[in-house]
């Protein structure tokens, strides 16, 4: 297990376009996160919420600063490198479109850890499904789920991997207040039990779990709120 | 309303410039499909006018020529023909080999300027000669034409059995292709250098049924109607039938593709249709934007398929020219022609296309994509069995093919659904924690195939070709090479073009101590009933009779051959006629009717109606002993046959008109015409797969498109670009490994119809399927191969996709 923190981010700057028409969208933005520890990010839309979510999962590489996921620098890694840190290390949960059509239920759960080259417990994958009480959906395709199914599914695969850091990119933006509250609270219980880092990323203030941390990004820096 | 185009025209042009890679997908799908059509299209029209033009040059309108016997046709005889049946074109020739001023061999042809104009196109070339001496040819002087870009003095001097002939040239003939070495002279001043006053060697003519008819009922004692270039006409309708059959083929799959890559462009802005619904418009008014934006790509897609077209016609005819001048003459200067019928072919595959697939798109979008599927099914199953029972019930050629066509379309297009029933629980077996990247390659294959399904029904369509026509060549190439040991019995085999093979020759070649036996054989034409055919009498040897493989009937029949007067049909003509084994047939010759029974049926792969084989002693005993018009000649064991081919070259240089080949000869020229025959059908073959590949890696791009949200879903879960490709790779391979397999059972159908269904109806013999694993080799390796090409090209899209 890494001493170093889950999430480091320091110094970053991020903009779109090129030279009139640059925009900034993140600027000088420092941030850690250690493991266990859950903590949520604040913001209007376009407020950049979405584009700190991709350069901390090396999905868009930082064009300032250091990025590093429990002590692996990730700014300076090629794409495959950064590939290859998302699998082991990160675990990801988008607005929607999070489990891949082709796949069932069970098999979206094991293509992460395969990925990872880490060997697959299906009774333990099964039991998760149990204890949500979706084991009967386990051979079912997602496009065969409602929404809240899907979602909760999604967090299961976002964790399923061990992962050190959970990036939560607005998972309850299209459900309704009771799947919402179910989706948030097993994404919380779930990195907490697995002492993963848990980002979430929402525009509601209207947070129904404690957090342990709560920031909000205003004029492109990240700023504590509480 | 004009409102609402507008800003949905604003909308759709700006959809389009973001999405510039699909607009152009689709325009190149547009265009690859009219390109395929047109480019096959111009092959085949300009190598048929440029083939006619070959034909014409060869024989010119001559259907026919009358020939004699051994001292050929009393001039009389022709001026009495002229008299009966005015009616008729005809022009009387006289030809010998003579020696030129060079030394070498010449063809010197006699003919009727005036006449031969009537019967031969070519003829009347010497009306444009500048400063043709018309007076003077007609006067008698000795002038002679001879062929552009054969260089001769003005003044040559031929020698005509060992005399010389001062002769002048009058001018020189236009020829097209390889000069030949003939040279014209008025048949008057012809027969006066030859010693032949009086005497014609053959008459052209210009016959159909009526004035064929009339012929052999006037023409009497030695003379006799023979067709001209009746093999060359044969090959051509062989040829002619094997392009157009390719030509529709191909048409089907650019259709397919035309629709694949419409529906994806349709079916990709459901969302945006949905949301115009909802705000209240009608579908009407949806199904209206949609059939404008086919329009408008369809004209864009076509003009670009038609120019592309021109340029691969340009490509196909040179290869298709390749073909043909190896085998039936040179094409030279063949030109793409674009001819109308291609023009609307083209405007039907691409502006009908995009609008039947625009509004067929445009209904999908309202209805549930289940009864799409159920719909395609049930037209699919009816097409199949409408096929099928167009194929089983016997009738004309066009229902055969349109039974091979129904059957084919529905079969090809049953592929999707079918498929990806029967092959997701064998690919669900795949366990993606052990496999993930296979796996998940794996797991698209069922959905891409039920997405792509045109795309598949033409890759289906090109890979059973593929595999059915190559298994009918090498059933039919089996057969003929089977049939040609078979028929071929003699060692040797001496034939008169223009007449009968002299006694004295015969008595030549027998009195060789290397020739141990020798068959006679006559051929001419006779009518059973009012079909003319060729008779076919016989003298066999004991090995003869092993020559002639009986369908019907047994080897008692050898007995009886030459005791009675029985007759042999070919299948060709039992088919025709309708003839059994113990009917009796009158087969008409000259003012004679012979009437035989049927005691057998022989295999025969000549094209033309057929014949009838009978016993030489029978016909004598019937109608009088008849000359031979070839031999066959057998060598005695171990004997060497250099004597027979020195005894033989003396008499080709006595007689031009005389054919000597031994039967190795004779064999592989057959099956050279034969493998050139269908070098054409197998470059059209790879055209059909050529497009269908394309088709197929347009359809993966589009998949690739139509999944960038998965993709980057991937990237999030830590799959490299790399690693993404390599699951395209997977998929495209295992798509074309599945279309494999599938196409097989109709490539195998294909076959079957071919030979058994289409070969008797368009030539009269039926074929035996030969199982020949090449064929079948070659159309799994061109999918699955193709395929992963096509996989290749699609993945490159992956990064951009993914990004």
């Amino acid at each position: 297990m890494s001493e170093s923190p889950a999430l480091s981010l320091r110094g970053v700057g991020q903009h779109y376009g090129q030279g009139a028409a640059t925009v900034p969208v993140l600027d000088d933005v420092d941030l850690e996160v250690e493991r266990g520890e859950a903590i949520a990010v604040l913001g209007r839309s376009g407020s950049g919420k979405t584009t700190l979510l991709q350069v901390a999962s090396g999905l868009l590489p930082a064009d300032q600063g250091d990025v590093a996921i429990a002590g692996t620098a990730l700014d300076r890694g090629s794409a495959a490198q950064r590939a290859q840190v998302r699998r082991r290390r990160i675990g990801v949960v988008f607005q929607q479109f999070n489990l891949i059509p082709t796949l069932t239920v069970m098999e979206n759960l094991e293509f992460p850890p395969a990925l990872a080259g880490r060997p697959v417990d299906r009774r333990e994958l099964i039991d998760w499904l149990a204890r949500l009480g979706l084991e009967k959906l386990a051979d079912r395709f997602p496009e065969q789920l409602s929404g809240g199914e899907q979602q909760r599914v999604a967090v299961l695969r976002a964790l399923v991997h061990e992962p050190d850091l959970v990036l939560a990119d607005e998972p309850t933006a299209n459900l309704d207040l009771e799947n919402a509250q179910r989706v948030i609270e097993l994404l919380h219980e779930q990195s907490r039990q697995r002492g993963a880092a848990l980002v979430l990323v929402t525009h509601s203030s209207d947070l129904t779990v404690p957090m342990e941390r709560i920031l909000r990004i205003e004029n492109r820096r990240l700023l504590q709120v509480q | 309303m004009t409102s609402l185009l507008r800003l949905r025209g604003l909308s759709t042009r700006r959809h389009f410039a973001s999405h510039r890679g699909q607009l152009w997908l689709a325009v190149l799908g547009v265009a690859i499909g009219v390109a395929a059509v047109v480019a096959v299209d111009l092959a085949r029209i300009s190598v048929r006018a440029s083939f006619q033009a070959s034909l014409d040059a060869a024989v010119g309108g001559a259907t026919h020529r009358i020939v004699g016997g051994e001292a050929g046709i009393p001039q009389s005889r022709y001026v009495e023909l002229r008299r009966k049946l005015g009616w008729i074109p005809m022009a009387p020739t006289v030809d010998a080999q003579v020696v030129g001023p060079d030394g070498l061999p010449w063809t010197l042809l006699g003919v009727d300027l005036l006449r031969e104009e009537a019967v031969a196109r070519s003829g009347g070339r010497w009306r444009g000669i500048d400063g043709f001496p018309i007076d003077r040819w007609f006067a008698g002087d000795d002038l002679v034409l001879a062929p552009e870009g054969l260089p001769l003095p003005p003044e040559p001097t031929l020698t005509i059995d060992g005399r010389a002939f001062p002769v002048e040239i009058a001018a020189a003939y236009p020829v097209s292709g390889p000069p030949a070495r003939v040279l014209l002279a008025d048949i008057g001043t012809a027969q006066r250098w030859l010693g032949r006053e009086g005497h014609l060697d053959s008459v052209l003519v210009v016959a159909d049924e009526l004035a064929e008819d009339a012929l052999n009922r006037t023409l009497g004692g030695d003379l006799r109607l023979v067709r001209e270039n009746t093999e060359s006409a044969g090959l051509s309708r062989a040829f002619e039938l094997n392009l157009m059959a390719l030509s529709l083929l191909t048409a089907l799959v650019g259709i397919f593709i035309v629709y694949n890559t419409f529906s994806f462009l349709v079916l990709q802005r459901k969302p945006v249709y949905a949301l115009e619904f909802a705000l209240g418009a009608s579908p009407g008014a949806r199904t209206r934007g949609v059939l404008l934006e086919a329009l408008a790509l369809g004209v864009l897609g076509t003009g670009i398929g038609i120019v592309l077209g021109l340029v691969l016609g340009q490509v196909t005819l040179s290869l298709v020219s390749q073909t043909v001048s190896d085998l039936y003459y040179d094409p030279g200067d063949a030109q793409v022609i674009l001819a109308p019928l291609t023009a609307i072919k083209a405007l039907l595959v691409g502006l009908a296309g995009c609008l039947v697939a625009g509004w067929a798109a445009s209904r999908s979008v309202s209805s549930a994509s289940q009864r799409i599927s159920q719909r395609v099914g049930i037209i699919a199953s009816l097409a199949l069995v409408a096929g099928l029972f167009l194929l089983v019930v016997p009738g004309p050629l066009l229902t055969g093919l349109a039974g091979v066509f129904a059957t084919s379309l529905g079969y090809a297009l049953l592929g999707g659904p079918f498929l990806a029933l029967l092959s997701e629980p064998l690919i669900r077996r795949i366990p993606v924690a052990a496999f993930p990247f296979v796996g998940l390659g794996a797991r698209r294959v069922p959905r891409s195939l039920d997405r792509t399904l045109p795309a598949v029904a033409a890759l289906t369509l090109a890979v059973a070709t593929v595999c059915g026509v190559g298994l009918m060549i090498e059933s039919f190439r089996t057969s003929v090479s089977d049939w040609l040991d078979q028929s071929l019995s003699a060692d040797y085999y001496l034939a008169a073009d223009d007449g009968v093979v002299s006694r004295a020759d015969i008595d030549r070649l027998r009195a060789l101590p290397e020739v141990e036996g020798m068959s006679r054989f006559n051929l001419r034409t006779a009518y059973v009933g009012d079909t003319a055919i060729d008779l076919a009498v016989q003298d066999l040897t004991d090995e003869g009779w092993n020559s002639y493989q009986l369908l019907d009937g047994d080897s008692s029949v050898w007995a009886r051959f030459d005791r009675e007067p029985v007759g042999l049909v070919t299948e060709s003509l039992a088919r025709l006629e309708n003839l059994g084994l113990g009917e009796r047939i009158a087969v008409k010759i000259d003012d004679r009717s012979l009437e035989l029974t049927i005691a057998g049926v022989i295999r025969d792969y000549r094209t033309g109606p057929g014949r009838v084989l009978m016993s030489w002693k029978q016909y004598s005993a019937l109608a009088g002993a008849p000359e031979p018009t070839s031999i066959g000649l057998y060598l005695a064991p171990q004997a060497d046959g250099e004597a027979v081919e020195r005894v033989a070259a003396t008499l080709l240089a006595e007689r031009s008109d005389y054919r000597f080949a031994s039967t190795g000869e004779i064999r592989a020229r057959s099956l050279e015409i034969f493998d050139e025959t269908f070098r054409l059908t197998r470059v059209m073959q790879w055209i059909a797969a050529v497009v269908a590949l394309v088709g197929l890696t347009g359809a993966l791009l589009a998949l690739q498109l139509e999944r960038r949200r998965e993709l980057v879903l991937l990237e999030a879960l830590g799959l490299t670009a790399a690693e993404q490709r390599r699951c395209v790779r997977i998929e495209a391979f295992l798509l074309g490994g599945v279309i494999a397999v599938f196409a097989m059972p109709l490539g195998i159908l294909l076959a079957w119809s071919l030979t058994a269904v289409i070969n008797p109806r368009a030539f009269g013999w039926r074929l035996e399927l030969i199982w020949a694993p090449f064929p079948v080799v070659l159309a799994l390796g061109i999918a699955v191969f193709g395929a992963w090409i096509a996989g290749l090209a699609a993945s490159s899209q992956v990064g951009e996709a993914a990004s």
